[in-house]
């Protein structure tokens, strides 16, 4: 008897019966990061620049309220951040990618099942929480992270990640930075999703290019079939949508009906392409520091390699003049294979030598250089009968690896990297590395 | 084509299509010899091997929560927290009476005992050869001191 009284409360509780997806993105992540560090900076606004200083890559709440532009180069609002004392940051990636890991970590506490999705934002399955429950759980899961590392997220709660999206778009805006869509959909399944409340009506004003997975130039196409919102999306005509949009297209169209056609991705595959590349703080006219810079890209991209334990067979390197000025423009790449596949820092280097040495011409000043691996493949295998994976290069490789991460970034590096560097990245206004340097701890005068 | 067929089929396979694996060593590496042979006794304590203490295990209760900051500065001296320390900084834990807090004073940081035994919360510097500091409002606490490393150098 008790038994079953116990079950019939159980049962009682409203359960949502289909995958909870929980999208939480942290807000203005660059800017929060700075701000953690620097608490002056959070009555300004804050800009994030590049990572030559160029361009704004970043911007806080009120940068974004000044009407600073995402991607404009730094030189053209020199008035602008004169005039509301603009703070600038040069990028700290090792910072924020750090604080990534920081909020990552304090996020699996509550629940197993995360898909880290990018540097700042996570998808998470909630399914078991209860309706009730479920706010109350994001409000205690973006109020211990903001608590735990400083920086505030939002969440947003559906039964799609399409949906999370969307709903993540409207925590920002929510004074608890949480917005759920679940309980408005949920009751879909009985009377078609038209009768849901409030979440319909916010998604009449979104337009169709924020969703999840339609670019720019697909924004287009739709706005001249007169579907200008995600309202208009959900109701197009779906053989249209599926004839015209393939099945990415219908995928999205499902997914905003409230049918979970994408899964949590908990496990990152290995990237299937490498790209390492850089403008140069200063332009290079000569091969020799040329080839330096293109060195220490590919032992980047090499290092990338190692760590999730693959070989790249194909090989793409690129130089460049500045695109644009009236100085001499010269642009050009070469393809070359890398056999038998390696991630062997030297064999990679002598390689994207020799192919920047044919496509290497005299008398231009060259701004940006980069790599791009692929044809990637898993550390030991054997490609043919013959090919002999090199012990001795994955050691020395592996000792080289521990031995900076240990002691710092380029403590052992190839010769071909070159000394001088002259072409390195300018950045005139870094913060620290607060949380992963002993050097550069946050410092207190009490 | 009929070496395709003979490399899917082994009972079709010829000695001539296929090529025989030969064993080549070029370099003075033994292949697969990595790892050492077992000979003698035992180890008597290897049921009993553990791993080697860990000071982040001691030091660090929520790795994710917790950061570390250098101090300069002798206000809080009585406190054992001296010039050139550094601080392990707990954000997960809950700021109570008597704690030693990092705290943000008008966007700077500084270090201080936390009181809130009256009615409003306030800070403490603690050097007796000072006259009482306290800061009675406009801070907020940034984390918890939970431990003092102090370097003899």
């Amino acid at each position: 008897m008790k038994n079953t009284g116990l079950k019939e409360k159980h049962t009682q509780r409203p359960k949502l019966h289909r995958p909870l997806f929980a999208l939480a993105d942290c807000n203005n992540f660059y800017a929060s990061c700075e701000r953690v560090f620097n608490p002056k900076l959070r009555d300004r606004p804050v800009v994030i620049l590049s990572s030559n200083d160029g361009c704004i890559v970043a911007r806080s709440n009120e940068a974004k309220a000044l009407g600073i532009p995402m991607g404009i180069p730094v030189f053209k609002i020199r008035h602008e951040i004169a005039r509301h004392r603009i703070a600038v940051c040069s990028s700290n990636y090792t910072l924020y990618a750090d604080m990534s890991n920081r909020i990552m970590k304090t996020l699996r506490l509550f629940t197993p099942h995360i898909e880290i999705y990018s540097i700042d934002e996570a998808f998470l399955r909630l399914d078991s929480l209860t309706e009730r429950d479920l706010r109350r759980y994001a409000s205690k899961m973006r109020d211990t992270v903001m608590r735990w590392t400083g920086v505030p997220v939002s969440i947003g709660i559906a039964p799609t990640k399409t949906l999370a999206k969307l709903a993540g778009l409207l925590a920002k805006r929510d004074p608890l930075g949480v917005y759920s869509a679940a309980e408005s959909l949920m009751h879909a399944n009985t009377s078609g999703p038209e009768t849901s409340s409030s979440f319909l009506n916010e998604i009449k004003k979104i337009p169709v290019s924020k969703i999840w997975g339609i670019g720019r130039r697909l924004a287009v196409t739709l706005n001249m079939q007169g579907i200008y919102t995600v309202y208009d999306y959900m109701h197009a005509d779906p053989k249209w949508i599926r004839r015209k949009l393939t099945i990415t297209g219908w995928r999205t169209f499902m997914e905003l009906h409230g049918t979970s056609c994408l899964s949590l991705q908990e496990l990152t595959l290995p990237r299937q392409s490498i790209i390492s590349s850089q403008s140069f703080g200063e332009p290079i006219d000569s091969f020799i520091p040329l080839k330096e810079a293109l060195a220490l890209y590919t032992a980047r991209a090499a290092r990338k390699l190692r760590e999730q334990h693959s070989t790249a067979s194909l090989m793409q390197i690129y130089i460049t003049t500045k695109p644009f000025g009236s100085a001499p423009r010269y642009a050009n790449s070469a393809i070359g294979t890398i056999d038998p596949p390696s991630s062997y820092t030297p064999a990679l280097i002598s390689r994207a030598s020799t192919l920047l040495e044919s496509i290497y011409r005299s008398g231009f000043r060259y701004k940006k250089a980069g790599i791009f691996l692929t044809g990637i493949h898993p550390e030991g295998m054997q490609m043919r009968l013959f090919d002999r994976y090199d012990v001795r290069e994955r050691q020395i490789m592996q000792a080289v690896d521990v031995l900076n991460r240990k002691w710092g970034r380029g403590i052992v590096r190839s010769a071909a990297e070159g000394t001088l560097q002259r072409w390195h990245m300018k950045q005139s206004s870094v913060s620290s590395r607060f949380t992963t340097s002993w050097d550069e701890l946050l410092h207190i005068v009490l | 084509m009929s070496s395709a067929t003979a490399h899917c089929n082994p009972n079709t396979r010829t000695k001539t299509e296929l090529p025989i694996p030969v064993l080549i060593s070029d370099t003075d590496i033994p292949p697969f010899a990595t790892s050492s042979v077992p000979a003698g006794f035992p180890s008597p304590a290897e049921e009993f091997t553990d791993n080697s203490l860990d000071i982040q295990q001691l030091l660090v209760r929520h790795p994710a929560a917790t950061f570390f900051v250098r101090v300069s500065g002798t206000s809080m001296r009585d406190a054992g927290i001296l010039s050139g320390d550094i601080l392990v900084v707990d954000r997960a834990v809950e700021p109570s009476d008597r704690a030693i807090v990092v705290a943000v004073i008008d966007g700077e940081f500084t270090v201080k005992r936390l009181r809130k035994t009256g009615k409003k919360p306030f800070l403490a510097a603690e050097n007796s050869s000072f006259a009482m500091q306290t800061v009675r409002s406009g801070f907020e606490v940034w984390g918890v001191v939970t431990a003092v490393i102090h370097p003899y150098s």
